[in-house]
């Protein structure tokens, strides 16, 4: 007669460890760089041996993985820039020379967006390297204290982006109840989330407002859910303060901040549960390194840089030193109070590189702009315009109020705006419009809110 | 095997989890009904996980169809 195990005791299954891994979490500075280099060394040997790519990248740096002493040495070797990938995988379709296999060895393939114009960026993975994915974003899901007696709701379309789905599979894998949120309008995922119970919700920042506001239209107050917590990803404003308190607020429950991106497949970031304001490098899967983009040469801590990524991960795509654009300050694993050596980008991703833009001589940058915003409570969605009237550039705050919102009270609220952003940006003059209600976009997925209309002829529809 | 990557001994229950390890491996290279072959290239990629995550070896497995 079989043993009946009761739940119970499935859910106390090493859930007292606040680490999902805690041999490699709590590694000191040099155990774990010793780690990172045995990794390293064995990866550059891999690419080296069964990546057309890089066998031809090693020998133009003059690059060979046995001369590997030390983590510095790797930084003999040229980064790579995305362009670099999509003009291989334009010359050598479909999947380019990175890959160290053909379709024929993997079992899926996800794509980007394709907003560079140079079409979607299309990532190989194997049966090994997918299992790796959902294990990366185990480390966030445990990390914020998710534990197998939670019930998960993921608010993601489950199509060829990436996005979620590693987060699915890491939810099944720690042994959580999972609600696969795709293919529903906001109203019936908000349903979902009452009626199944469901204590973590996974969204983009943006997202998450957007079911907070379709829950109060529909009369209900998430705070009084059952939802403890909420893992976000996808966009900076999981580490923007003002953004995240709001999202807190509004749900009653704690937000963690995630990060990651297609070229590598997952998460390398994740915020732990004691919230030190940033979030914590996967190092043991990842070397991460902060340079500045016009010298690439390193920065030191507290500095702002570029990240640039080598991965442990995939075995099919090897990821050696690529330039992912994103902009970060990395400080000492010290600044947490939660015992881990995994260094920490403080307040998460913090741009892009290239999403700065220069109006009149000013560099304005979208976090900034929304860290101000969101001060405002009332204030139920926004957008950026950047124009050209003459010679002269012009930037427009639009603001789109909440509807109960008392309209008696624009014209201070567009005074203190115009104010707050002009001390933000060296004085700028921020033209405040109010948006009628519904007009601005909503977004699922990375909020497109700040729009550079100056390349774009007078007339032209927006 | 007798350390990990680190240098570190191995514990009794890394030894072990290493073990099942190279059993599946070892597995792969059978000739073994579709049932098999598949289900075990599953078992061998979840367990890759434990060895590579904690430090106990670091590879690839396409050439196992993993």
């Amino acid at each position: 007669m079989l043993a009946i195990v009761a739940p119970d005791r499935w859910n106390r299954l090493g859930s007292d460890s606040p680490y999902w891994n805690p041999k490699t979490e709590t590694l000191d500075r040099e155990r774990l760089e010793a780690l990172q280099l045995a990794k390293l060394r064995r990866q550059c040997e891999w690419a080296a041996a069964r990546s057309p790519w890089y066998r031809r990248a090693f020998a133009q740096s003059g690059f060979d993985p046995d001369q590997l002493r030390s983590l510095s040495d790797l930084q003999r070797l040229e980064p790579l820039t995305r362009a670099e990938w999509m003009t291989s995988q334009a010359e050598h379709p479909p999947y380019g020379q990175l890959p160290t296999i053909d379709g024929a060895g993997a079992i899926r393939v996800h794509t980007t967006s394709g907003t560079t114009g140079m079409g979607p960026l299309r990532a190989l993975d194997s049966r090994k390297d997918w299992s790796w994915i959902a294990e990366m974003w185990c480390y966030a899901v445990w990390g914020c204290g998710v534990r197998p007696r939670d019930t998960a709701y993921i608010a993601f379309g489950y199509g060829s982006f990436i996005g979620f789905w590693g987060l699915h599979y890491a939810m099944e894998k720690v042994g959580v109840l999972n609600v696969p949120g795709g293919a529903q309008s906001t109203e019936a995922r908000v349903r979902q989330i009452i009626d199944f119970e469901v204590t973590v919700v996974a969204s983009t920042p943006t997202y998450a407002l957007r079911l907070a506001q379709e829950a109060r239209s529909l009369g209900i107050d998430l705070r009084e859910s059952s939802v403890t917590r909420l893992i976000l990803s996808g966009e900076p404003a999981g580490s923007i303060p003002v953004t995240k308190a709001l999202i807190e607020e509004q749900w009653g429950a704690k937000a963690f901040d995630t990060a990651g991106m297609t070229e590598i497949g997952t998460i390398m970031v994740f915020e732990c549960a004691h919230q030190p304001g940033g979030t914590h490098i996967i190092e043991d899967h990842f070397i991460e390194e902060v340079l500045d983009p016009d010298s690439l040469e390193p920065v030191d801590y507290g500095e702002r840089g570029e990240r640039v990524v080598t991965s442990f991960g995939r075995g099919a795509i090897p990821l050696l030193r690529y330039r992912t654009a994103d902009l970060v300050c990395r400080v000492p694993a010290a600044r947490c109070s939660c015992g881990r050596g995994f260094d920490i980008y403080e307040g998460g991703i913090l741009g892009r590189v290239d999403d700065m833009k220069l109006v009149r001589g000013t560099n304005v940058y979208p976090r900034a702009i929304e860290a101000i915003v969101r001060e405002h409570g009332e204030v139920d969605e926004f957008q950026t315009l950047i124009t050209r009237e003459g010679i002269r550039d012009e930037i427009t705050l639009r603001v789109e109020m909440k509807p109960d919102w008392d309209a008696s009270g624009w014209d201070r609220l567009a005074r203190e705006l115009h104010k707050r952003l002009g001390l933000a940006f060296e004085g700028l003059n921020f033209r405040i419009e109010c948006a009628p209600q519904g007009e601005l976009p909503r977004f699922e997925l990375k909020a497109k809110r700040t729009l550079d209309r100056r390349d774009v002829p007078m007339g032209a529809g927006r | 095997m007798t350390v990990d990557l680190m240098g570190n001994p191995l514990t009794d229950a890394e030894a072990r989890l290493l073990d099942v390890y190279s059993e599946l491996k070892a597995l792969c290279h059978e000739d073994l009904e579709p049932v098999a072959a598949a289900n075990v290239r599953g078992a061998l990629a979840l367990m890759h996980n434990v060895v590579c995550s904690l430090g106990l070896v670091y590879e690839h497995l396409s050439d196992l169809g993993v």
